[in-house]
């Protein structure tokens, strides 16, 4: 009994001492199971400045990105450009259909044909009638009535007056057929800047209507391949407009979803003074317009061999240096 | 003298194993459900530690991170452009619902976290990488969602692996990872996926951002920096670092924040709170009566000792030692079984558990102090006690 009392009070020992270790156990476990804090798997892009206004920006070409339109509905001939390739202002881009213009144009000349072969016939009438009335003329004295000298001067005269309606209707034939020219060099989509072709929409054989989805050729300038110029058009906040003040605005840096590491240098080109409702860029199907944005645009200059390729429409976590102007007196 | 109390407390095997299982019971009562209470209070505040960021800026009017008032996107923006702030990232946070291959449907807690940094990324990856999450239509889930979304919970053969799909509200959503991650007080498994995506398969709303998550820029305290975003953005900014009972800096701290919401807004804390006052009950009736009637029928041996002449000090002394022995004692075999139900929650991630080295502490004493309730009653009636009585019986 005694023996058996001694086990059990050593037990209830043992027990008490195993539980306080367990507990240290426990408490340990619980403190290993604690997430600390740490940093972004990735950098996040760093702020370069000490005053910073942040902003989303877009990629856009050197003065804004040019989507081509065409004078009107009609059917697509010919596709003149390749995606990538430079063009100077000028270059045919496309080509519409102007097969029924250039039917016009047919009859126009020959049109025009007929008038100068009118004019030809005048031009004889012309002569005969002076021919006549000089021959008469000539005869005098009592032998032709004065009536006859008269009825040739006046067939002169209308035969002239009829050369110079013959000469009238060239003009308007030969104007009939520059317009039809004219109508027809509109069918050619040209160049309006020199730039790169950015986007082709269209394809040879399909209908432009007046209202596009898309544009059918997107032209932006955004210097040669190896030496890229881009702007970037970063929106503000308007609660942050404050701090943008032209004045002091010299730099800002622009780093691209996915690559926090390289930064880009800004140079400042100007403030856009209209304010826009900010545009979501978040994909999502509906889009939402909570707030208005203040538009500043930067250059951005590329430098193939350390920058990683940029492209326009791309989107840029913009940073911009918003220190305060300075205080001179 | 002191041997002498112990030989005393020992002898009487009967009275010794009652006294220690009133304390054991009012230990493990005290202890257990304190941790449960801590554990489920925790829980409510999971979401702030999944999702590692060192501050958390939220809507002027939120007060806990189960119920963010979404903000506008440029909001980041806003945040990003204070001085003070190294970085900060948009975060969606939200519960959607999931439907099984079986047509069942469960609820998940999604975040979506910015995909360029993946800031808000779980910490601890089990299988996949986290870079995948950039694949279209993809998410990270964790190990509860590993049960939770499978065919059968109970066949751990049809439990989901990487590669497998599911659905968000009709969007596939292919699985790239699995993370281990603390579970949810809505008992909704984590998903992460990537802020775009996030919106995508939450039902549109005019604003959608529910939080930016943002960090100090180096040399500048966490304090000074949540104090510039609330005052240049007007938005409401927290720390995220622990719950803290300094009401100073509790104000800004969101895991307080948090959870001082649920225990006002909640009978969670009461319902606990009876439950730790009955083991408290339950240790002071069992002891002190047990003790009592312990000093009663020893009072023979303690008179002969008060003849002998022992002082009344002496023997105080000697009662104290008797109830604290026993009392360290229970204490101990009460953290065993709190320590054993402990390891098994832990095992399960259920039922909540959490405890830290202050708890047991408390419990010590509490108990140390119902010993001492025990001692007293002994005390005085020892301290009443004529030496003659002894004689005279």
């Amino acid at each position: 009994m005694n023996f058996l009392s001694k086990i059990f009070r050593y037990a209830t020992f043992g027990l008490s001492l195993a539980g306080m270790v367990m507990m240290v156990l426990v408490i340990q476990q619980i403190r290993g199971q604690e997430n600390k804090i740490t940093p972004p798997p990735f950098a996040p892009p760093l702020k370069p400045f000490n005053d910073t206004v942040a902003a989303t920006g877009i990629i856009e070409s050197v003065d804004e990105n040019v989507s081509i339109g065409t004078p009107g509905p009609g059917l697509i001939m010919a596709v003149e450009v390749k995606v990538n390739q430079q063009v100077r202002e000028g270059d045919a881009l496309l080509r519409l259909d102007d097969r029924e213009l250039q039917a016009m144009l047919l009859k126009q000349r020959a049109q025009v044909e007929l008038a100068q072969a009118r004019i030809e016939v005048q031009k004889a009438m012309v002569a005969k009638s002076q021919d006549m009335l000089e021959r008469v003329q000539a005869v005098g004295g009592k032998a032709v009535s004065v009536d006859e000298v008269q009825q040739r001067a006046n067939d002169l005269k209308v035969s002239r007056a009829q050369a110079a309606a013959s000469d009238a209707e060239l003009a308007s034939a030969l104007a009939d057929m520059k317009q039809t020219e004219q109508l027809i060099e509109r069918m050619v989509v040209r160049a309006p800047r020199s730039g790169t072709i950015l986007q082709v929409n269209v394809r040879a054989g399909e209908y432009e209507s007046v209202n596009p989805k898309s544009p059918p050729i997107i032209l932006g300038n955004i210097g040669a391949p190896g030496a890229r110029e881009f702007h970037v058009r970063a929106d503000v906040d308007e609660q942050s407009a404050a701090r943008i003040r032209d004045r002091n605005l010299k730099h800002g840096t622009a780093s691209i979803k996915g690559d926090t590491k390289t930064r880009f240098d800004l140079t400042f080109v100007r403030v856009e003074p209209y304010v826009i409702p900010k545009v979501s860029l978040t994909g999502a199907s509906t889009e939402r317009v909570d707030t208005r944005v203040l538009q500043v645009i930067f250059s951005l200059k590329h430098d193939a061999a350390k920058h990683p390729p940029l492209y326009v429409g791309q989107q840029v976590d913009v940073f911009i240096d918003a220190a305060a102007p300075d205080h001179t007196p | 003298m002191l041997l002498l109390a112990l030989k005393m407390l020992f002898g009487d095997t009967a009275k010794y194993v009652m006294l220690i299982v009133g304390l054991f019971f009012a230990t493990f009562l005290i202890a257990q459900q304190s941790a449960v209470f801590c554990g489920l209070m925790r829980w409510t505040t999971s979401t702030l530690k999944n999702v590692p960021a060192p501050i958390w800026v939220v809507e002027s009017e939120v007060d806990q991170v189960n119920e963010l008032n979404p903000m506008r996107d440029t909001d980041v923006a806003m945040v990003r452009s204070v001085s003070s702030v190294d970085w900060a990232m948009p975060l969606y946070s939200g519960i959607q619902r999931v439907r099984l291959d079986s047509g069942a449907f469960k609820i998940i807690q999604l975040i979506g976290i910015d995909p360029t940094t993946f800031a808000g990324a779980p910490v601890k990856m089990k299988e996949g990488r986290i870079e995948d999450l950039r694949i279209p239509n993809t998410v990270v889930i964790d190990d509860l969602a590993v049960q939770r979304l499978a065919s059968n919970p109970g066949d751990k053969s049809t439990w989901i692996k990487l590669g497998d799909v599911f659905e968000i509200n009709d969007i596939e959503a292919r699985v790239v990872g699995i993370c281990q991650a603390m579970r949810a007080f809505t008992g909704g498994p984590f998903v992460w996926t990537t802020y775009e995506r996030a919106l995508q398969y939450s039902p549109p709303q005019r604003k959608m951002l529910s939080a930016v998550i943002a960090s100090p820029k180096p040399g500048i305290s966490i304090d000074q920096a949540v104090e510039d975003i609330t005052r240049e953005t007007g938005l409401r900014a927290f720390v995220n670092r622990d719950f803290t009972f300094d009401s100073k800096a509790g104000r800004h701290e969101f895991n307080t924040s948090t959870i001082w919401w649920y225990v006002k807004n909640t009978g969670i804390p009461i319902s606990f709170g009876i439950t730790v006052l009955v083991g408290f009950v339950v240790g002071v009736a069992i002891s002190c009566q047990t003790f009592y009637s312990f000093v009663l029928e020893n009072m023979r041996h303690l008179g002969a000792l008060k003849a002998m002449g022992a002082s009344n000090r002496i023997l105080c002394f000697m009662l104290l030692l008797q109830s604290f022995t026993v009392g360290i004692v229970g204490f101990g075999i009460g953290l065993l079984a709190t320590a054993g139900f402990a390891f098994a929650a832990i095992k399960n991630q259920q039922p909540p558990f959490f405890m830290t080295w202050h708890m047991p502490l408390a419990v010590l004493v509490v108990i140390l102090g119902i010993c001492s309730l025990a001692a007293l009653l002994g005390i005085w009636r020892v301290s009443r006690y004529e030496p003659a009585m002894v004689f005279r019986a």
